[in-house]
């Protein structure tokens, strides 16, 4: 197990160097100046050398390589640098916003696994029945449909035609659980339904497959009662396939949260990262790239971690 | 015409002996295929008596799994369906019975033991968990109860180190091992019969003789009634009181073990012990396969379905079905030309 | 646990699921959720002037920034306090207003605001040495000064404080106070996003605790009106030595206005309270206001029906939001603020011919423009350029240079024809800087192609790929230069660029305007854009008006200085007036509603929320 945890932990190392040094130059092709973003387009009232001056502040004066290297070396320190738009620490700005992303990526999931699993299993269930249509139909129908898109119907009809749901902002749930819930309740379900298609169709197709194997054969000549058969027996042996989708659809939580935090005006990391875009924040661009690289990853070696304790088959030398 | 039940038979032979716990009578399963109808089990009927071995024996997709499926009721239901028949076992017609009253002769009264040690087991539940399963439902017994009572089972299905088996996975057991767990399962509420579907066939050939010796002896002091099925008649002779011969869904010939092995009947029975290597047999002796392939079950021929692999067919054969005749004491079989054949062999 | 029940209820659950997606696909409302929000932020984030070109009421000759004669003294009449004045009828107090807006606030620390972004709340939190309306009237309820004069040589000016202010941290506001602010702003280190505003002022100086003198480096009238923006509202020095610009951009600067800082949380919202020892009483009216940032238009829209917010603004691209509020009880504002003008450079041929100038701005049909790029909602151009206050509007009967291809073409042939040259026109003559240009970051130019220079975001893309139709139909070829808009500002110091498309916000002053669109030395870190002989001659009005005092003599030189930029049709080609759009609840009342001009300042376009109420 030291010895898988070790190769994995390597394996993460890499892959966020890869990304930092992608992310790094990607950000740079974005036709944005940042000095631009700070003084207004017109730099009205700036002299070159004012702007230089910046430029020189913020270290972008420098060949590409150099600052780079020198971003690496602070954040090995800790130093995610400072803001260029209000020059507040970057750690700070992110922490802040993290709780939300969090709360948002949690609800979704949550989403995605009640309602993904259990229609994905009723369908499976019942087979070719008018209720595996309208599963399997709605499914297609959830993974074909743009979030924002989910989002802006979402509030048009919760929130202003039926005027039951709030239709922006956030609330942490702990601060006020009642609020919190009701404000989580659409933007959670916007971000969750695709996924709860994907994991519908993943766990339909994986129940299926798990209800003609043998033990569930024994189980039932055991005189298992068929409902036991299928929450004891079947649900978890089903389980792997979908645990495997799960753990990937945290990469998209977090992509789809971008849009989503913006629709809503939910202040979390994805958020942040469009208004970052937008001016050119190259210091919290790469803090949030970075942080949702590290959560990507460590949601794979959950995911990893949680095969073993699905499958006791699957065990990690 | 073709028709014609073996009950009288039975009766006739079972007379003197213990009481019937098992019959079946005009048994018809079907599925709906792709391909079309299959009538995997057409218009069987048998009886296993109380601490009988019963043997049921034949080829692959000769309808012998789809029988035994059919007692326990555990015909996948679509695509699979019962059509006809009765399955009287204790007194009820298992056909008529409810789930709820299903569940309950499953694993209590009656269990059942399948051919794939790998996979007929639950990966991913602990071995003691899976014992003490129908304890639990069956018996009623606490978790604690369940789990000692459990590893007594395995201790008497011979597996060493029993408690500490009781937290291992099947994936950690040789496949020998995990059968001997499947009987401990399957005996664990002591029930009056038992179904051992191929339950060796997966198996090592020195291990499956060790199974089979220890299939016979739980079931000899549970008193449970066993019926067997498999392809391979060697391994029968030895334990089976009884064998049920059975070809494209037909019983074609039943007797006790010892006439039909000494005396087979059938012409496809004569093919069947020459085909198979067995325990008893000396392996120098050369084995002799069955010509033809079994018919499609969608598409039987007429007459007799075994026809045209028969080397004794006539044409008679192909018009008619054979009805089931005896041919001896308590030995029937379903072949025209039966009495011709038994002379030549 | 769901599954527990699953045979059960399995029926209900799928009927749920699909039930509540087909719901959510019937109530589509036609719209088809483009997203271009962040698009529009850029094209609005202007800073926006207000009267309409139209708009005609003449300002009063006294209290104006630039009425007063060398050596004037003026004086405000002591500020009426609720006492003396009947409130309106219905005017109610409490309650807390919310504002939907783009999510922009950085930080709250007006002094560094990023210019663009419009610091629509900094009024609300500050009283600036002087103040001004919609038509140039002295706001008295805003200002710190309660009179001053102007030395012989118009060169220093003396303000007179007034008394009793307190800051929102309860210290006293007196000359200390303003001089530190100002002195804080004028410092090129604190980069101060304020400091071009009053950069003519070069040293402040107390005479007593209510009386500051400040001296210019030259005859700059529009100082006055500067002074009445962000750069001359005051901060509390006390809170400066505790919290710095770091506590500032987060906790926000202690001033004198009528709110406060409250909190501020990036990305959601900046909660002000009303500042309890306001030195107006009776003013506000409200508890306080929150900027709620939402980030996309659609959503702003429909927070504003089901009055989770009170006022919102909704960027003229979102043609669908406009409509559907307009087709509701929402009131619209409408704020003609920013002209559109695609630059090109007089500098250089092919544009430093009159004919070719000409040519280019009879080649775009502006109404098109609007009708396409705008829904029809802007306002085509018809004046020289759109100053700030109706005084000082330049208007012709007749704008002469409408849509007309025909012409334009004949006059590029005529051109190309004396050249040596053959249509289509496609590249940029050399340019070699003088000194002073050079000083300013000018480079010399080879020759080079004709190109429409732009940012990349989607609106100013389509508005260049529009505008290059017209121009090319009449002989013009123009190269896109897409998403390097951002380096135009450098690129005309440089003299390379051919087209800019840029959006324009006016100042509160004409002057500042005029010197942005016009001037030589204005906009554009003091490069201007063109030596051109006409462009001087210009150069040369604008600062005349720019240091008198006379008003009507001023007025008189910026309508000349504006006859001439458009007669020589220097500066660019105007395309159509950008409208800004809000809308506000049926709840929201000020004095005088619903006059819009009542309660939008004309130096920002933001809302005086301070004079706002809720009437519900």
């Amino acid at each position: 197990m030291t010895r898988y945890l070790l190769s994995r932990l390597g394996q993460s190392i890499v892959v966020f160097l890869i990304v930092s040094v992608v992310v790094f130059f990607a950000v740079r092709t974005v036709p944005q100046d940042p000095i631009y973003a700070l003084v207004g387009e017109d730099a009205e009232g700036y002299t070159p050398a004012q702007i230089e001056t910046i430029r020189e502040e913020f270290g972008l004066n420098r060949p590409l390589p150099v600052q780079y290297m020198s971003w690496v070396g602070d954040a090995l320190k800790g130093d995610w640098g400072l803001s260029f738009q209000n020059k507040l620490p970057v750690i700070d700005l992110i922490k802040k916003r993290i709780p939300f992303t969090l709360t948002l990526a949690v609800g979704a999931m949550a989403i995605s696994i009640v309602f993904g699993i259990s229609t994905g299993v009723i369908a499976a269930l019942t087979r070719n029945s008018k209720w595996d249509m309208m599963a399997t139909g709605s499914a297609m129908f959830a993974v074909a449909v743009p979030e924002f898109w989910l989002a802006l119907m979402m509030i048009l009809f919760f929130g202003v035609t039926l005027g039951i749901l709030p239709v922006y902002g956030a609330v942490l749930i702990w601060d006020d659980p009642i609020e919190g819930f009701r404000l989580l309740i659409m933007p959670a379900f916007a971000l969750g339904i695709g996924g709860a298609a994907t994991l519908m169709r993943q766990s339909r197709s994986s129940m299926l497959e798990t209800m003609g194997e043998d033990y569930i054969r024994t189980a039932r000549s055991k005189g298992v009662k068929e409902k036991t058969v299928i929450i004891v027996h079947a649900l978890r042996n089903s389980l792997l396939p979908v645990v495997t989708i799960l753990g990937l659809r945290i990469g998209r939580v977090l992509g789809g949260a971008v849009v989503i935090e913006t629709m809503f005006s939910w202040p979390g990391l994805g958020q942040l990262a469009v208004s970052s875009l937008q001016k050119a924040d190259y210091p919290v661009i790469m803090a949030i790239v970075m942080f949702s690289s590290a959560a990507v990853i460590i949601a794979n070696f959950v995911t990893d971690i949680a095969y073993s304790y699905i499958d006791p088959r699957i065990r990690y030398a | 015409m073709t028709t014609q039940t073996n009950t009288e038979n039975d009766a006739a032979a079972s007379a003197d002996s213990a009481s019937t716990i098992l019959e079946v009578k005009n048994l018809s399963t079907q599925f709906r295929t792709r391909a079309g109808l299959v009538k995997a089990v057409d218009d069987v009927s048998f009886s296993v008596k109380e601490r009988e071995v019963l043997a049921i024996v034949g080829e692959s997709g000769c309808g012998k799994s789809v029988t035994a499926l059919s007692v326990m009721g555990l015909i996948p239901t679509p695509p699979g369906e019962i059509v006809g028949g009765e399955i009287m076992f204790g007194g009820k017609d298992l056909l008529q019975a409810s789930d709820d009253e299903m569940q309950e002769i499953r694993g209590g009264q009656m269990g059942m033991i399948f051919q794939e040690p790998m996979t007929s087991l639950n990966p991913v539940m602990t071995i003691g968990k899976q014992v003490a399963e129908p304890l639990r439902i069956h018996l009623g017994l606490s978790k604690a109860a369940a789990r000692v009572r459990a590893g007594e089972l395995l201790s008497l299905v011979g597996l060493p180190d029993p408690l500490e088996k009781l937290d291992d996975y099947p994936h950690q057991m040789s496949g020998g091992q995990r059968q001997r767990v499947m009987i401990a399962m399957a005996m664990s509420c002591e029930p009056k019969l038992l179904i051992a579907d191929e339950a060796t066939t997966a198996l090592d050939v020195t291990v499956q003789a060790q199974v089979l010796e220890l299939l016979i002896r739980v079931a000899e002091e549970f008193g449970t009634a066993l019926i067997i099925i498999t392809h391979n008649l060697g391994i029968v002779a030895r334990y089976a009181h009884r064998v049920n011969v059975m070809y494209a869904g037909k019983i074609r010939e039943s007797g006790t073990a010892a006439d039909v092995y000494k005396n087979p009947g059938h012409p496809y029975t004569a093919g069947l012990l020459s085909s198979v290597p067995s325990l008893m047999q000396s392996t120098s002796g050369k084995l002799q396969s069955i010509e033809g392939e079994i018919p499609d079950l969608t598409d039987l021929p007429s007459g007799c379905a075994f026809g045209p692999r028969c080397p004794y067919v006539q044409d008679r054969c192909r018009l008619e079905d054979p009805p089931l005749e005896n041919v001896g004491d308590d030995h029937i079989s379903a072949c025209w030309e039966s009495a011709q054949f038994r002379g030549t062999t | 646990m769901l599954i527990l029940s699953i045979r059960k209820y399995s029926s209900q659950l799928v009927l749920l699921l699909a039930g509540v997606l087909l719901i959510a696909a019937i109530s589509c409302g036609g719209s088809d959720g483009d997203d271009d929000s962040a698009a529009a932020a850029t094209s609005t984030s202007a800073p926006a002037a207000t009267a309409k070109p139209e708009a005609t009421a003449k300002p009063e000759a006294t209290l104006k920034p630039g009425t007063n004669p060398i050596s004037a003294t003026a004086t405000a009449a002591p500020v009426a306090t609720k006492a003396d004045v009947a409130e309106p009828e219905l005017l109610k107090r409490g309650g807390v207003l919310k504002y939907g807006a783009d999510p922009n606030n950085n930080h709250v620390f007006f002094q560094q605001y990023t210019p663009g972004a419009g610091a629509f709340w900094a009024m609300t939190v500050g009283d600036p040495l002087m103040a001004y309306g919609a038509d140039s009237e002295w706001l008295k309820e805003k200002s710190m000064a309660v009179s001053f004069d102007v030395s012989s040589d118009a060169q220093t000016l003396t303000f007179k404080l007034r008394e009793g202010v307190k800051m929102h941290d309860g210290t006293d506001y007196n000359a200390a106070v303003q001089k530190f602010s100002l002195d804080w702003v004028l410092d090129p280190d604190n980069t101060a996003v304020t400091r071009p505003q009053i950069a003519t002022i070069d040293k402040v100086t107390v005479i007593d605790e209510f009386t500051i003198e400040l001296h210019i480096s030259r005859v700059y009238t529009p100082i006055l009106s500067a002074l009445g923006m962000m750069g001359g509202m005051p901060f509390s020095p006390t809170a400066w030595e505790e919290q710095g610009a770091d506590g500032f951009k987060q906790n926000g600067a202690p001033s004198n206005g009528p709110f406060r800082v409250k909190e501020w949380i990036q990305g959601t919202r900046t909660t002000f309270e009303a500042h309890p020892d306001y030195w107006n009483e009776g003013k506000p009216y409200l508890d306080g206001w929150i900027w709620e940032e939402i980030g996309d238009s659609q959503v702003r829209g429909a927070a504003l029906t089901t009055g989770a917010i009170d006022l919102a603004q909704i960027p003229p691209s979102d043609t669908d939001t406009v409509a559907a509020l307009r087709a509701g009880d929402a009131h619209p504002f409408v704020n003609f603020a920013g002209v559109r003008i695609s630059h090109h450079n007089a500098a250089r041929a092919p544009f430093d011919d009159k004919r070719v100038r000409i040519a280019a701005q009879m080649a775009l049909d502006r109404q098109a423009w609007n009708d396409v790029l705008l829904g029809g909602e802007g306002h085509t151009y018809m004046g020289s350029v759109l100053p700030p206050t109706s005084g000082f509007a330049f208007e012709v009967d007749e704008y002469p240079y409408e849509y007309n291809p025909e012409k334009a073409r004949e006059l590029l042939e005529e051109y190309a024809a004396e050249k040596g040259l053959t249509l289509p026109l496609t590249t940029m003559s050399a340019f070699t800087c003088s000194a002073a240009q050079a000083e300013a970051g000018c480079v010399d130019l080879v020759e080079q192609p004709i190109s429409i220079v732009t940012t990349s975001s989607a609106e100013n893309v389509k508005r260049a790929e529009f505008e290059a139709a017209y121009f090319n139909a009449v002989g013009f070829e123009v190269t896109m230069d897409l998403g390097s808009g951002n380096e135009a500002p450098r690129t005309f110091v440089s003299k390379d660029a051919s087209f800019s498309l840029r959006g324009f916000g006016v100042r509160p002053h004409p002057s500042g305007s005029f010197d942005s669109y016009m001037g030589v030395g204005g906009y554009w870190n003091n490069g201007g854009w063109s030596t051109a002989p006409k462009q001087l001659e210009l150069q040369a009005i604008l600062e005349a008006a720019a240091a008198t005092y006379d008003y009507s003599e001023q007025v008189q030189l910026y309508k000349d200085a504006q006859e001439l930029y458009m007669l020589e049709a220097l500066g660019g080609v105007k395309s159509a007036n950008n409208p800004t759009f809000w809308f506000s609840n049926s709840n929201v009342k000020w004095e005088g509603w619903p006059n819009d001009k009542a309660v939008m300042f004309p130096s920002d376009s933001s809302m005086k929320v301070y004079n706002m109420w809720l009437d519900n």
